[in-house]
Order: structure tokens, then sequence, then C-alpha cells
């Protein structure tokens, strides 16, 4: 039972695809910031004025 | 085109044998697809044949086309280019309802996925374009998506010298209208994925499908499920117009920009506004299809969501709630809708057998343009 | 965004397009503005009005009491630029194509969007943040 149990997952996992990317990852630095500091959410802003 | 059944056969012998020599401890899978074969003769079902491979245009080409899809000058204000809807690491769609518009525009309808569009021979959710390359114009001159002229933007790129050497290099000639639309198909050529679980399996691979996504299947491709009577052939699509009556969303019946944009698409055509999308009778003007829209190709559709052409629904799981509900609440709507009530099970079903035309998408990046 | 109050930190890259003419000014001009502690000043009013002349943005100096020689001086010897270069750098490096492009923690919005897919992707982001 756990075998196929397994297999079923090892199927699953075949056909589901290998699409989504990892984490952009963003270093800060010093960049300018609004809001709290040790906010859950960090949402970084490519910003052009014109 | 069923696959050859005695390759079939000789598949499933071959990784049978192969299984119970070096993979004893998997035993259970081997039961489990045996099983399965045995509740589930594949050669009922009149499954299409696999995506051939498509034939490229030389990389010059190639390269001037990934070059003018990432580039904003191809727009009127130099602020969007193709790739802003067509978003790479989206599945070349937006993942919006709606798409993206120019600058204070609103658009009326869902960003289709470029991928496996060259394959097509009808392009944008009424068909109106009979060509990569007619589709490709269209973005770029509507006052809703980039708002350029091609005239124009084949003056701007021949002042710019790296075009024009891209240009002579890939065609021998000097920028014009037509080559930019044909570099841009040549492009969009490359962006195609024949490598899904479910492509593999056409090509004879048994084990590519889950035990769901091989009972989605079967429902999907027979009487029950009933949808490939118009996602039919390699690309899942007959091409086809067919009205569900997808509900009208309320932003595009109140919103004044949105509905705007519907007036002038109209207008065009020289047809007065109307109170929602009428589809291929936009092209048509034939009554019968008003509110008919083509049968969208169903590759990577797992990534491609919202779906319908207003992007009303959010998840395959609601369009296939849709679908077995029988489509849109509208005496009007296509005979081949039928209320089918498919179970919990059967709904999942058909989900995962959808999931498992997702394959590989081709990693494109934005390239070095010029003035960079 | 207020209702996220608390919730969510706003971070500003600069990605100035390289074809328009006051693209890269205009961003140096909010560093010069942030020298003096005025960033998020000189990013409003310059957002609003939308001229982004060389007149224009020591007027908006003017207007949020900067020191204006300073500011002018700034932004005549470019002092900033290497800092707005760096990040246009970054976004180029990070296969950036479009202005604004949004990244909510490590998740990408690309464009600008109806506020309902900023909320899903925060939405998103904070049920995922362990408690």
């Amino acid at each position: 039972m756990l075998k196929s149990l397994g297999c079923l997952f090892l199927l699953l996992s075949i056909s589901l695809p290998a699409l989504a990317k990892g984490p952009v990852e963003v270093p800060l630095g010093d960049a300018p910031t609004r809001g709290a500091d040790d906010a859950p959410v960090t949402m970084i802003e490519f910003i052009d004025f014109q | 085109m069923k696959p050859d059944p005695r390759a079939y056969h000789r598949n499933w012998l071959n990784s049978h044998l192969l299984l119970w020599i070096g993979l004893l401890g998997l035993s259970g899978l081997l039961l489990s697809i045996t099983s399965l074969r045995a509740q589930s003769p594949k050669q009922t079902l009149a499954l299409p044949a696999p995506l051939s491979a498509l034939e490229l245009q030389g990389q010059s080409r190639i390269d001037l086309g990934q070059m003018l899809f990432f580039d904003r000058r191809l727009s009127g204000d130099g602020t969007m280019s193709c790739a802003v809807c067509h978003i790479p690491d989206q599945a070349f769609a937006d993942g919006g309802e709606l798409s993206l518009a120019y600058p204070t525009n609103k658009h009326w309808r869902n960003t289709p996925s470029l991928l496996n569009t060259a394959y097509l021979e009808r392009f944008f959710w009424d068909g109106r374009a009979a060509s990569l390359t007619v589709q490709a114009a269209g973005p770029l001159e509507s006052p809703v998506e980039m708002n350029s002229k091609l005239p124009y933007l084949a003056a701007k790129l021949a002042e710019t010298p790296e075009y024009q050497e891209a240009f002579q290099r890939a065609y021998a000639a000097e920028v014009n209208p037509e080559l930019i639309l044909a570099a841009l198909a040549a492009f969009e050529q490359t962006l195609s994925v024949t490598d899904s679980p479910f492509e593999r399996f056409l090509t004879g691979e048994e084990q590519a499908l889950s035990a769901p996504a091989r009972r989605g299947l079967e429902l999907f491709f027979g009487a029950r499920g009933g949808c490939s009577q118009c996602h039919s052939g390699p690309l899942l699509t007959d091409q086809k117009f067919y009205n569900l009556r997808v509900a009208e969303t309320p932003t595009l019946q109140q919103d004044p920009q949105r509905r705007a944009t519907r007036r002038y698409m109209l207008e065009r055509q020289g047809l007065p506004m109307l109170p929602r999308d009428p589809g291929r009778y936009l092209v048509s003007k034939q009554l019968a299809e008003m509110g008919a829209f083509r049968t969208p190709p169903l590759h990577q559709i797992a990534q491609t969501g919202p779906y319908m052409h207003n992007g009303s629904l959010k998840t395959l799981a609601e369009v296939v709630a849709f679908f077995s509900r029988g489509g849109g609440d509208d005496a009007q709507r296509s005979t081949l809708l039928k209320v089918r009530n498919f179970t919990p099970v059967e709904q999942a079903d058909l989900v995962t057998f959808l999931e498992s035309l997702s394959g590989t998408v081709p990693e494109v990046h934005r390239p070095h343009l010029p003035g960079d | 965004m207020h209702e996220y109050t608390g919730k969510i930190k706003l971070v500003i890259k600069h990605y100035p397009y390289r074809y328009r003419d006051y693209s890269s000014l205009a961003a140096q001009a909010s560093e010069a503005a942030r020298a003096q502690g005025k960033f998020w000043e000189m990013h409003d009013l310059m957002l609003e009005r939308k001229q982004l002349d060389r007149n224009s943005l020591l007027g908006y100096a003017r207007e949020l009491g900067l020191d204006l020689a300073r500011f002018e001086r700034e932004l005549d010897t470019k002092t900033y630029l290497p800092r707005v270069e760096a990040d246009f750098a970054l976004a180029r490096k990070l296969d950036f194509f479009q202005t604004p492009t949004f990244v909510i923690n490590g998740r990408l919005l690309v464009g600008e969007r109806p506020i309902e897919m900023f909320r899903q992707l925060i939405d998103q982001a904070l049920s995922e943040v362990p408690k």
C-alpha cells in the first residue's frame, strides 16, 4: 500500500511542470525605504520617474 | 493519428523488462501501470498527433526578432515592449485578467500566451489575423497597446546604427515595416514547448501521465467530457469560433475606458457600440458569431491564467466547473455545451490532465539593445 | 497601501530608461533630495507634477525648502550618478526589462498592474510568513 502511494506521488511529481522559478533576490543596500523596517513583506520598486 | 499500437506494446514490454531487471523495489509502479492499462484501452480514444518540429529561420533573424521583442522603442511613448504583456517568466502571457494597456488607456481582453502560437493559423481571440506577422502588427499599432506606427518605427530603427546593421545581417536589406514583423515572427517561432508529459505520452512514453491525468485524458477525449469536440488536433484547438457565453465582467461593462476600447474596435469595423464583447462578430459580422471566440490552444495552459477572453475565470478548476455546468447562462450558447455534472473526482482529474500539458518553456532573456 | 500599514516596507531602486531625456537626472535629483532628508517628498512631487527638466527639479527643491545651492551643485556635478548607475546595473543583472518592476518578497510583478494583483501577491506573501 505504502509502495503504491509512493508510486502515485512519483507519477504526480513527474507530471507537474518544472516551471516555478525560485524567488528573485535583490540586495537592498542602503536604498530608500518607506514603512516599518521589520515589516514581513518587502516590496522593491524599480522605478523610472519619467 | 494514433501511435502505432505495436510500438506502444514494444515500449511497454521494454519498460516492463527494465523495471524487473533494474528496479525490483519499484514493482508497485509496474503494477499500477498494468492495472491502469487494463482499465483504459487507449485505442478507443481519438488522440491527436504529437506536435511536429517547426522549421526555424536563421539565427540572425531570430536574434533581431528577440531584440525587437524586448525593445521599448517599439511603443509610441517608449514605455512598452512586447515582453510587457508576453512575459517570458509567465509562459509569455501576463498573469492579469485583462492585458496591460498603453499608459492611460485600458484594454478589453486577456493576453494570450505566445507559446506554440507559431503552429496556429488564426490569431487573437476573434481570429482577426491569419499569420504571425499580421498579428504582430496589431499590438504595435493599436492605440490601447503599443500605439506606434510601423512606418515611423521603421524610420526610427533605420536611424539606429545597430539596428541598421542587424537588418542587413538578417535580411541584407534596409529596415522596413514588413521586415520588422518578419523578424518578430522569426523569434516567436522559437517559443515552442513540445516536451510536456502529454506530448511525451503521445510519442509512446506511457508513464509520462499519472493515473489521475490518464483518467482526465480519457474524459477529455471521450464523449463524457466532450472537450475534444473543439479542443482537437495537435494544438488542442480546432481554431473555430464558439459562443460559451462567458459572463461579461462589471469592469468591462462599466469602466468608461474599457468601454471606449470596445467602442473603438467596433467603430473601426463600421459597427455601432454593443453592450458586450462581440467576439468573432467583429470580424465576420455574422450574427450567429456574436460573442463567439476562437477555441484557445491548451499547451502550457496551467501557467497562463486567468482564463477566457475576459480573464473572468481565475483557475483551471473554475474553467472545468464552468464546462461542467454547461457553460454560461444564455440560450444562444453553442449547442456543443451540455450540462455534464462532472463529479469532484472527474473535475480534479481534468485539471490534472490540463496540468500535464505543461513542458519546458524556452528560457529567453533581454538581449543587449542599442544604446545599452 | 494604508491597509498594509506595518506589514509592508517599500524600497526604491532606480532603473532610469536610457532613451529618455530626464530619467537619469530625475533619479539623481531624488538622491540629492534624500541627502537632505527629503527623498519621499521629492519622489511624490516628481510623480505628481511629471515635469522633470532641470528647472522644474530645482523648483521642487525650493518648494521642499532644501539647501538649493547644495542641491544644484550635486545635480550638476552628478554626485549621485554612480549610485543610480549601480541600481541600473543591478536591474540589468536581474534581467528586468520594464519599469516599473516590483519584487514582492521575491515574486515579480511587471508593469503598472491593477491594485488587485498587488493585493494578491502581498496577501500571498503575508500568508507565507512564519507567525
